[in-house]
């Protein structure tokens, strides 16, 4: 550990904006519980921030997978913490899971923006909805959609980039 | 769009939970240094809320200044319970086998260790931890060997037994195992309560490897649990 205050000033500054969007993703998607998730995010610049002014990571380490380690590291004791992780860190059941975790990123959306993403989504046609609900909401890869509709998988990855296009315009014109 | 992966299915696939443990934590890290990638889940999050009508949660963001300022407040109030040290020690997604022959002699030792990597590969990690065990147990076990029994035993949690076999996948030094069993090794040991025994490992994990960082963040981390 080699305690060198200038660089860690420079990062101190860049931190959050970096970093934050980041964090929130993840504990959102671990915790399912949005002040969980902030409270673990706060956490983990909060010692972040404390190693960097105390020289405790080492320049070569990327900061990213650092503030990544510690997120996580949070996260299983708070899971522990709320009974839905044993004392060594394994989850006591499958609901704790984290590819079960999947509704408190919904929580990223806020209301207002979730009103005008369900506007522009019902002027999508009825098929681009369909792909979309097939690939967003049961998290079907496109080879599998293509190899159960008989399509190139080419043509449905375009048809989802062209679905994902409407619905970005139909949002911006109603912005 | 510049990220080839903010591009692929992943960032979908994370937000439907479809990811498998490894996957997930490999994208975990590249999403927290990259934009697009974050826009892109939070793309397929707006997408999933639009298409099953989720009532969304009307909570502000959290604002960088909000973060900071609850920062210097949660770092004074960061309380690890006693047990933190233990849980430490979690595994939640075993080390990635990429197929390389683990035991390279055509000997009887060699088709048990390739059963048991079959077995690790799918995930039954008891079956795997019994064949990489007779297929060390001619005490020449070259530390591949080694490593993935002890990674098995981990998953099995079966801490000191695990211990046992990461320690001998440590030799000879720099052998490319070496440095991912020290960091699972140290896990090993935070199950078994052991944090000083941990941090000596993590200490020897060399700068640069496959798991330098993670060791840095996990020394850290057992640095304050162990306050």
């Amino acid at each position: 550990m080699c305690p060198n205050p200038e660089p860690a000033k420079e990062i101190v500054l860049s931190l959050p904006d970096s970093l934050q969007g980041g964090l929130e993703i993840v504990a959102r998607r671990h915790l399912r519980d949005a002040e969980e998730a902030r409270d673990a995010v706060q956490e983990t610049l909060a010692r972040t921030l404390d190693a960097l002014r105390t020289g405790r990571v080492p320049r070569d380490v990327a900061l990213g997978a650092y503030a990544g380690g510690i997120l996580r590291h949070v996260v299983a004791d708070r899971l522990r913490a709320l009974g839905r992780h044993d004392a060594y860190g394994q989850a006591r059941d499958p609901d704790a899971l984290p590819t079960q975790a999947t509704d408190a990123l919904e929580g990223l959306v806020r209301a207002e923006e979730a009103n005008r993403l369900r506007l522009a989504m019902s002027r999508l046609s009825r098929g681009d909805q369909g792909l979309l609900h097939r690939l967003f909401v049961l998290g079907e890869r496109v080879v599998e959609v293509a190899s159960s509709s008989g399509e190139p998988a080419d043509r449905v990855r375009q048809r989802k980039h062209r679905a994902l296009e409407r619905l970005r315009e139909f949002l911006a014109e109603d912005a | 769009m510049n990220c080839l992966v903010a591009a692929s299915d992943t960032p979908a696939l994370y937000a439907a939970g479809k990811l498998d443990p490894s996957e997930g934590r490999d994208f975990e890290d590249h999403l927290l240094e990259c934009a697009e990638c974050q826009g892109a889940v939070r793309e397929a999050a707006g997408v999933r809320v639009a298409l099953r009508g989720v009532r969304p949660s009307s909570r502000m963001r959290i604002t960088a200044a909000g973060a900071l300022a609850a920062a210097a407040v949660a770092v004074l109030a960061v309380a690890w319970p006693r047990d933190a040290v233990r849980s430490l020690g979690g595994v939640d997604a075993a080390p990635e086998f990429r197929g390389l022959a683990v035991r390279g002699d055509a000997d009887a030792a060699a088709a048990l260790a390739d059963q048991g990597m079959e077995a690790y590969v799918d995930g039954e990690y008891a079956a795997a931890a019994r064949l990489l065990a007779e297929a060390a147990s001619d005490g020449d076990a070259p530390p591949a060997v080694s490593f993935f029994l002890g990674i098995s035993l981990l998953m099995e949690g079966e801490a000191a037994a695990a211990a046992a076999a990461l320690e001998e996948a440590t030799f000879p030094e720099g052998n490319p195992y070496a440095p991912e069993a020290r960091f699972y090794l140290a896990k090993a040991r935070l199950r078994l309560g052991d944090g000083q025994g941990a941090l000596a490992d993590l200490a020897q994990v060399p700068p640069g490897s496959a798991v330098s960082t993670w060791a840095v963040a996990l020394s850290d981390s057992v640095g304050w649990a162990m306050r």
